[in-house]
């Protein structure tokens, strides 16, 4: 489901203005970005750069001061509320820095949340959650809380609440903040298969070495895009950024 | 010491600090504690204080019982009261009387009536109260050949002497009798229950046949060193010696005595005040769940403070200690508050009972007892509101506190205990509401009886005593001529007598209709009763039903004795047929009245009282020429405003005889409120309660799911950012104000049915477990609750999940 370009999302001259008392902060200011099918995008830079804040706009967490946000060829920049949560629950998957499961729901019922607030059928929804928890290599906690699990073991299971779903493209901020090296690595290398499989991939992540993991990083800098790395994956040429 | 002020100085400073919730706590508080001190006073008044004589719980009331027939309590025929004071030695000694009206006239002013006690015995050495002035009575007064001699109230000597000291030795009539004042009695002292005027009861006893005659109440103080138990077993050997003796009179007969005031007070009204504390102790409970629930949020902000305290070496006993002192901060701050509620509402209650003419001994006060029960409550209220969140806060994993790792677990087992201390507040709540529901609805019953008859008459009383009117003739001659010139007055519509008025009861008696049969005196059927005079049921607006005929001023006792009897007697006792030309008589197998025949039918018009649920609404009238009767009530129909006549009526009596006081001078329905503000004043203490309860349970669920919400702020976030709506947002948190109010209401209803049960004695009209009514209460109270978990559900829908995904 592209806009018939293979282009997936696409940012025009966006922009997000936060203002606090008789302060104005600028915390993105022209960006433009266009994100392939299958692409893994890496968005990088120093903390309070507005990696986040891009993050939450392309995850429509929030929106944009000014500019357009296409996504799947359909412009999503002025969305109600109740549609933004639609498109949120449908076209995107996150996966938090700190994992963000809930405490009170068993590891099958976090992965199920979003399937059950899309209304899929119970057997459906089931068979969605194994296979997801089995991707994750967690089916065998399906039972357990979240914390009667380990942080990496968390995550993998946020990542199978994301692409349970099934969607468009998977947004993680920061996916191995919490981690240590080793589970940061897994994780890593989760993600890395996920788009080996077809899954389009949005990251933010302030450690350069997985940012070139990813096909292109995307580098920010006060609110705006600085840079680009190179592609790492010459066969997936996606990279279409352009400082604004 | 020190760190006790410090911790109460750090107390006050996060009190201020939080001054919204402070601001709840110190309201919940206050509503428990002064609601609970107002009924505790009231109880402690009117059931615990006791005579305000020196050792009164020395003091017993004595009485008869036949269990054999049935009969647990009976008065104490004149020759039982005899043969106990002479053989017994439990007690000082005993006394006995009987209450009645007592008519004063004299040159001093003009007639009064006073509620008198005729007294046996030394009445007043039993009770070791002294006259103010004079002396009180003697023995030897009640000898028949002594001069008559009276003791007059406080409140009288005030009002009909100016205070004079001259007021001692005057003669006055009493009843008709030159009598002379020989005391008067300290200001207050009103025994047995509110008598202004006390007379020595003068009988003849040789002239009565054992078991027959006037009875008395019976009271004594018991000697020192007897217990109640050890007096028992002495007046049973007593009465087993008098049923041996007296078979006829005493077989089956028994003595039972108790803490006197607990005879005036009664079982059923006993359990009502019982249930009443009960009943506000939820409201306190459910303050104090409040509080609980308010500090369980706080503790739960506070446990990094707790944490850091801990790490520098506060043991947990201290840090217990430091919330505790915080409730106890708050709950003195309430109790202060409530005890000033606790003030207003015994003010409240003592005007609202002050023309009930309640027992003397009655005291409904703030004073050191309401003070200590106050202090009690701070204690009882300090530990249910803060031991649990004490409990949880200086509980919780220090280093991972530190770490904030465990905000989600900690968090987690506080939430269970908070919505169990709502849940419990909404089923505490439920039992409150259903009770008010049932008094409310049984005022709103009472203030719209649609009355089938006129309640805006004017009525009065008026009583014959043997001196000036020693015989029927002179008695049935008084009152005819009463009616008549009453009748004739300019601006009477109509006027009539009768020994009792619509909706306050009547006398009640067996019956027996002619040619039935009757195998034994307990199948005579029951029904009340009264003496009317010709256009009795005309003046209230009525008349008998058409077949029929009132009564005449033929009907004399010279003449057919006839009756009336009422719409339901006549349903009951001859179904599809007319009643008239039947015979009845009054009394059982053994009646020696006479076989009245039945010559109409009145509607009926509440002779059983209104509020009796007793007994059933039967009733016959009988002419008052054709009955001797003493006391009569007026009543006047004016053309126009009724009350106006009053003075009419008063120089109508007096005109025909000078020495007779007209009493009780009142509208109809001003006499029916009198005797039902039992049901209006519990019924507005319960309409506070459940008030109460119902702000109290709605504030706490509101809290709990406003707590609810802040905690699960990041929940949200993570829910809306994979996909929920403000909906799904809005369903989950009710969710858990549902299953709450569910369990609540359930649990509640049950409260409620036991509650109701010890309502019964003052429903009026209203069944206890009335569906609609419980059905009604959970519709409000789940109204409430869902107000108070959707405002909390809205707040959290409109949260930014960005926002929410950074809360912590």
């Amino acid at each position: 489901m592209t806009a018939g370009n293979g282009s997936l999302i696409t940012l025009q001259n966006v922009a997000k203005v936060f203002y606090t008392d008789e302060l104005e902060t600028h915390a993105l200011a022209g960006i433009d970005l266009e994100i392939r099918e299958n692409e893994y995008v890496a968005i990088a830079g120093p903390s309070g750069c507005g990696k986040t804040t891009l993050l939450s706009i392309l995850g429509l967490l929030d929106s944009p001061s000014s500019g357009t946000y296409t996504l799947a060829g359909r412009d999503v920049s002025s969305l109600s509320n109740r549609e933004r949560a639609a498109v949120r629950n449908e076209q995107i998957g996150f996966i938090f820095q700190a994992f963000n499961l809930i405490g009170d729901l068993t590891v099958a019922e976090n992965v199920d949340l979003p399937l059950s607030y899309r209304g899929v059928h119970a057997a459906e929804r089931q068979t969605r959650v194994e296979e997801a928890l089995e991707r994750v290599g967690m089916a065998h906690r399906m039972k357990h809380y979240p914390s009667q699990l380990s942080g990496g073991q968390q995550q993998r299971v946020a990542v199978a609440r994301a692409i349970a779903g099934r969607p468009l493209i998977l947004l993680a901020d920061e996916p191995t903040g919490n981690l240590d090296s080793k589970n940061g690595g897994a994780v890593m290398e989760l993600l890395t298969e996920l788009h080996a499989d077809g899954a389009t991939i949005g990251m933010v992540t302030h450690d350069p070495r997985y940012a070139e993991s990813a096909q292109r990083a995307v580098h920010l800098f006060d609110g705006h895009v600085i840079d680009e790395s190179s592609a790492i994956y010459d066969t997936n040429p996606g990279l279409a950024v352009a400082a604004g | 010491m020190t760190t006790v002020v410090q911790d109460f100085r750090y107390s006050m400073r996060m009190l201020g600090k939080n001054p919204g919730v402070t601001l709840i706590a110190v309201v919940a508080l206050m509503l428990g504690i002064g609601l609970t001190t107002t009924m505790f006073s009231i109880v402690y008044g009117a059931l615990f204080r006791g005579l305000p004589f020196e050792q009164a719980e020395h003091i017993m009331h004595l009485e008869r019982n036949n269990l054999e027939d049935d009969i647990e309590s009976m008065e104490v025929t004149l020759h039982d009261y005899r043969d106990w004071r002479e053989q017994q030695s439990s007690f000082t000694d005993l006394a006995g009387f009987w209450q009645g009206t007592i008519n004063i006239s004299g040159n001093e002013g003009r007639p009064e009536r006073y509620n008198g006690a005729f007294m046996a015995g030394d009445p007043f050495g039993i009770l070791r109260v002294g006259a103010l002035k004079g002396r009180t009575l003697q023995p030897g007064d009640d000898d028949l050949a002594a001069p008559m001699v009276a003791v007059i109230g406080y409140d009288v000597w005030q009002n009909r002497y100016d205070g004079r000291d001259d007021a001692i030795g005057s003669i006055i009539r009493v009843n008709g009798e030159p009598t002379e004042i020989v005391g008067v009695m300290p200001e207050g002292f009103a025994f047995p229950m509110s008598e202004e005027v006390w007379v020595p009861m003068r009988v003849d006893i040789d002239t009565i046949t054992r078991g027959e005659g006037m009875t008395l109440e019976v009271y004594g103080r018991l000697n020192a060193g007897v217990s109640v138990d050890q007096a028992a077993a002495e007046f049973a050997t007593i009465a087993n010696r008098l049923a041996m003796e007296y078979p006829e009179s005493n077989e089956g007969v028994g003595a039972v005595m108790k803490p006197y005031t607990e005879e005036y007070i009664g079982d059923e009204v006993s359990m009502l005040l019982f249930t009443m504390l009960a009943a506000v102790f939820l409201v306190l409970l459910i303050a104090c769940a409040n509080v609980a629930n308010l500090l369980l949020a706080r503790a739960v902000q506070r446990s990094k403070e707790v944490a850091v305290r801990s790490a520098l070496g506060a043991t947990r006993a201290r840090v217990i200690g430091q919330f505790l002192t915080e409730t106890f901060a708050v709950t003195i701050v309430g109790a202060v508050f409530g005890l000033a509620i606790a003030w207003l509402g015994v003010r409240l209650f003592n005007n609202a009972i002050v023309d009930t003419d309640p027992p003397f001994w009655i005291d409904i006060r703030i004073d050191l007892v309401a003070i200590a029960f106050v202090m009690t409550l701070v204690v009882i209220a300090t530990v249910l509101a803060g031991v649990f969140p004490a409990i949880r806060a200086s509980g919780a994993d220090i280093n991972e506190v530190l770490k904030d790792e465990s905000r989600g677990s900690s968090s987690l087992r506080i939430g269970k205990m908070s919505k169990a201390l709502v849940t419990a507040e909404i089923a505490l709540s439920c039992g409150l509401l259903v009770a008010a529901g049932l008094m409310i609805k049984s005022v709103v019953q009472l203030r719209t009886i649609d009355y089938a008859f006129h309640v805006d008459v004017a009525t009065a009383r008026v009583g014959l005593f043997p001196a000036d009117y020693p015989d029927q003739e002179r008695r049935v001659q008084f009152f005819d001529e009463l009616t008549g010139r009453l009748a004739a007055q300019p601006g009477v519509a109509a006027a009539a007598l009768g020994t009792a008025l619509p909706g306050l009861g009547s006398g009640g008696n067996r019956f027996g209709v002619e040619g039935q049969v009757y195998a034994e005196d307990s199948d005579y059927p029951l029904t009340r009763w009264a003496a009317v005079t010709p256009g009795y049921f005309e003046t209230f607006g009525l008349a008998v039903r058409e077949g029929g005929r009132d009564f005449t001023v033929q009907d004399t006792e010279a003449n057919l004795p006839v009756a009336i009897v009422n719409e339901t007697f006549a349903q009951k006792f001859f179904p599809g047929e007319s009643p008239i030309g039947r015979r009845i008589r009054v009394g059982a197998s053994e009646s020696e009245e006479p076989w009245r025949t039945i010559v109409g039918v009145a509607p009926d018009m509440m002779m059983q009282g209104i509020g009796n649920n007793d007994t059933g609404e039967e009733g016959i009238y009988v002419p008052v020429a054709q009955e001797d009767q003493r006391f009569m009530s007026i009543i006047v129909r004016g053309e126009n405003a009724s009350m106006a006549l009053a003075p009419v009526m008063r120089d109508v009596v007096l005109a025909i005889d000078p020495d007779l006081p007209l009493y009780w001078v009142n509208t109809l329905d001003e006499r029916i409120a009198e005797a039902t503000w039992f049901f209006n004043v519990f019924g507005v203490l319960f309409m506070v309660f459940g008030g109460a309860a119902l702000f109290l349970g709605a504030v706490g669920l509101y809290g709990v799911m406003s707590f609810a919400v802040t905690q699960r702020t990041q929940e949200v976030g993570i829910r809306m950012a994979l996909g929920a709506n403000h909906t799904d947002v809005i369903k989950l948190i009710m969710k858990q104000g549902l299953w709450q109010l569910g369990i609540g209401l359930t649990a509640g209803l049950g409260i409620a049915a036991l509650l109701s049960r010890g309502l019964e004695v003052v429903l009026y009209e209203v069944e206890p477990w009335d569906p609609m009514l419980f059905a009604f209460v959970a519709m409000i109270l789940a109204v409430a609750g869902l107000a108070a978990s959707f405002i909390p559900a809205r707040r959290a829908a409109a949260v930014d999940p960005v926002v929410a995904l950074r809360y912590e």
